[in-house]
């Protein structure tokens, strides 16, 4: 309870006080931004091609979880700019699917800044491949 | 990116996804959900307009750039407000809107040379900067506008 505590009360001083925050700055690696890109690529490409070509999507998706699983091997601390993206490719994949997404969406935004500045390990819901294994039962 | 440039990424985008007869009739929809999110931009013009006009020739964008609905704890907003209004409004407007603004946010985060996402609980800039930092990244601003206008031309 005494950590919770100090944790709550370090997040709010950094919400109040950024200052000391200022100069800190990092630029992501190579690795983390080809990571991070191919998130996002795949994540606009399974939600054009959806309804279209739905090959297409499902081959994007399994790509998508196959970056997922390659930023899970290699970015082994807590990288921010592979967590971001993440989250921007799901709520571009699930903004074009129906009601359960978004609320699983919000929670995985909520658990994102919780694992960013307070617990560092929250784990957060690998809602790709929810979906993929979600269609892969539809489709039987 | 260009504000311009988002338009027409998420008029093309959409016109793809829901058909070419509902992005028409939703051309309102599609252009303010991908165009409004640049709004918290104006504040920092206001404020810095000769840093801002120097980092128009040099190419660089600053992270103080993008302000608040660009930021992490906004989307979450959003989301969860879109998700109220699905069960209220049409859902293929609610999936048009959610779906633009956040096509916006994507290829901010592709394109973008410093971004503070996670502002005010991490200070961290984010940079993933498929078109590198300066010439690049200024060129394909340039040249986005006409090959995407083509493109819908196409369409």
């Amino acid at each position: 309870m005494g950590h919770l505590m100090q944790k709550s009360a370090h997040m709010l001083a950094i919400a109040v006080d950024l200052k000391k925050h200022k100069e800190r700055a990092i630029r992501a690696g190579a690795i983390p931004r080809m990571l991070s890109a191919a998130t996002i690529i795949f994540g606009i490409i399974f939600a054009v091609t959806i309804k279209s070509y739905f090959a297409a999507s499902i081959q994007a998706l399994i790509m998508l979880n196959i970056a997922d699983f390659a930023g899970f091997i290699l970015l082994k601390n807590n990288n921010q700019t592979k967590l971001y993206a993440d989250r921007i490719a799901e709520a571009i994949m699930f903004s074009v699917m129906p009601f359960p997404w978004y609320g699983l969406v919000a929670i995985n935004f909520m658990l994102t800044i919780m694992k960013v500045e307070a617990f560092k390990k929250t784990p957060i819901i690998p809602l790709k491949l929810v979906f993929l294994i979600y269609i892969i039962f539809t489709l039987i | 990116m260009n504000t311009v440039s988002h338009a027409l990424i998420g008029y093309a985008a959409s016109s793809i996804i829901f058909g070419p007869e509902i992005a028409r009739d939703n051309i309102m929809p599609i252009i303010l959900a991908s165009t409004a999110m640049d709004v918290d931009h104006i504040f920092y013009f206001i404020k810095h307009i000769k840093p801002v006009i120097k980092q128009a020739k040099t190419g660089h964008t600053t992270p103080n750039l993008q302000g608040i609905f660009h930021r992490v704890h906004s989307q979450l907003i959003f989301m969860l407000l879109m998700m109220v209004l699905s069960f209220f409004i049409d859902t293929t407007l609610v999936r048009i809107i959610c779906f633009n603004v956040f096509l916006h946010m994507g290829m901010d985060a592709l394109i973008d040379c410093y971004y503070h996402a996670f502002k005010p609980f991490s200070p961290n800039l984010l940079s993933i900067r498929i078109f590198g930092d300066k010439k690049m990244r200024i060129i394909a601003d340039i040249i986005s506008v006409p090959v995407l206008t083509f493109i819908l031309w196409v369409i």
